[in-house]
């Protein structure tokens, strides 16, 4: 086997979601002899969540990632585990309340990949000088009218499950957006949301 | 006059504190006009070379990469702000220990119902970091100057405290904001 003399690490992975390295290995002639993934985070909820009252699992769980909480963890582990636990199943209206937080969850989650994380990529012509400039601020500088849109969108995904779901989204807790989303605020945001399709 | 800089980094944490700065929703924005971002997951850059003014820290000290980047942190940040309970006194993360870290290897890498582990190895590549024994928070490790506690601090929470220490004073929460029933 080749031996690898010169190593290229790609660290923090950052655009990307959780904590994660990759390094690439290559040997004299500068060829790739290795190339690794590597998950850096380990936590351990496998082994301390067990012993826990079984209601504190959505609230525990949901803390593996802060991305799409709503999604991923929220509706999907606790109710597998509360299956498991011989609970029974959720009702057809239960079931439908969760797709609803699911699918606004999905209308954030998306726009958040969609526009923070890879638009700075697909937007060439934001900083065709170089990938080190090529970040999300500059998008902001370069294009505030698609960011105005990549923000909101995300708002209005953030805005679904929170009177739903309640705790689910930290908007829930600050104060300007303790009540309930208003009709007339709705239709502000829906204004803006109009705006962009428009 | 140059533009107040700031970074922010995740350690121990699951990003929802990040998040939740994006909550923000238009005020980012604003933010971009007002302050130019050093090494933080928003803008790619991974190193924090260049001293800055303001350090934003998710997440507490898990392994021992968490404790380089936070003390590298504390070297290059003017104010340091633990952001979030993990940073704050450990969070969630912390609940490991309370059981012994071979536990939780053999859970997760060898015993749990889910694993499928042929080799019965549990990772131990050297780029992989060493964990510490126990989670620590932000403020056992370095010394910080404000912590801004939630899980995660909500939108305005942020936007409170960055710009009371934008405009050169200490942040001080009205009660809602950090009222979490």
């Amino acid at each position: 086997m080749t031996t690898s003399t010169k190593r290229i690490a790609i660290e923090p992975l950052s655009r990307v979601e959780g904590h994660g390295k990759v390094t690439i290995h290559l040997d004299e002639g500068g060829r790739v002899v290795d190339a690794k993934l590597h998950i850096v985070e380990f936590r351990g909820f496998e082994r301390f969540i067990q012993g826990r009252p079984y209601w504190e699992l959505p609230v525990l769980v949901q803390r593996l990632c802060g991305i799409c909480p709503v999604s991923c963890h929220h509706l999907q582990r606790p109710r597998r585990s509360i299956w498991i636990a011989g609970r029974a199943r959720l009702t057809a209206t239960g079931e439908k309340m969760r797709r609803l937080m699911h699918y606004g969850q999905m209308l954030h989650h998306m726009r958040s990949t969609s526009f923070h994380l890879s638009s700075p990529d697909l937007l060439d012509s934001v900083a065709p000088w170089g990938a080190y400039q090529r970040t999300v601020t500059e998008v902001i500088r370069a294009h505030p009218d698609l960011a105005k849109q990549g923000v909101l969108l995300r708002k209005y995904g953030q805005e679904i499950p929170r009177p739903r779901g309640r705790r689910c989204t930290e908007r829930e807790r600050s104060p300007a957006a303790s009540t309930r989303t208003s009709a007339s605020k709705s239709a502000t945001l829906r204004g803006q949301i109009g705006t962009i399709f428009g | 006059m140059a533009k107040p800089k700031v970074a922010t980094t995740s350690l121990c944490g699951c990003f929802g504190c990040h998040m939740s700065l994006l909550d923000i929703d238009e005020r980012i924005l604003e933010l971009v006009d007002l302050v130019e971002f050093d090494r933080s997951p928003i803008n790619d850059i991974k190193t924090i070379e260049h001293p800055v003014d303001i350090g934003l820290v998710e997440g507490g000290c898990a392994n021992e990469e968490n404790v380089r980047v936070l003390q590298e942190f504390r070297r290059q940040c003017k104010v340091l702000v633990s952001v979030g309970d993990c940073a704050t006194n450990g969070g969630l993360p912390s609940l490991r220990n309370l059981v012994p870290l071979e536990e939780c290897f053999r859970e997760a890498y060898l015993e749990g119902p889910t694993v499928r582990n042929e080799t019965g190895r549990i990772p131990d590549d050297e780029e992989i970091p060493l964990l510490l024994d126990r989670v620590k928070p932000c403020h056992e490790v370095v010394k910080v100057d404000y912590h801004l506690p939630g899980c995660p601090p909500s939108a305005d929470a942020f936007w409170a405290a960055i710009t009371a220490l934008l405009e050169g004073h200490a942040p001080e929460l009205p009660y809602l904001l950090c009222k979490y029933d």
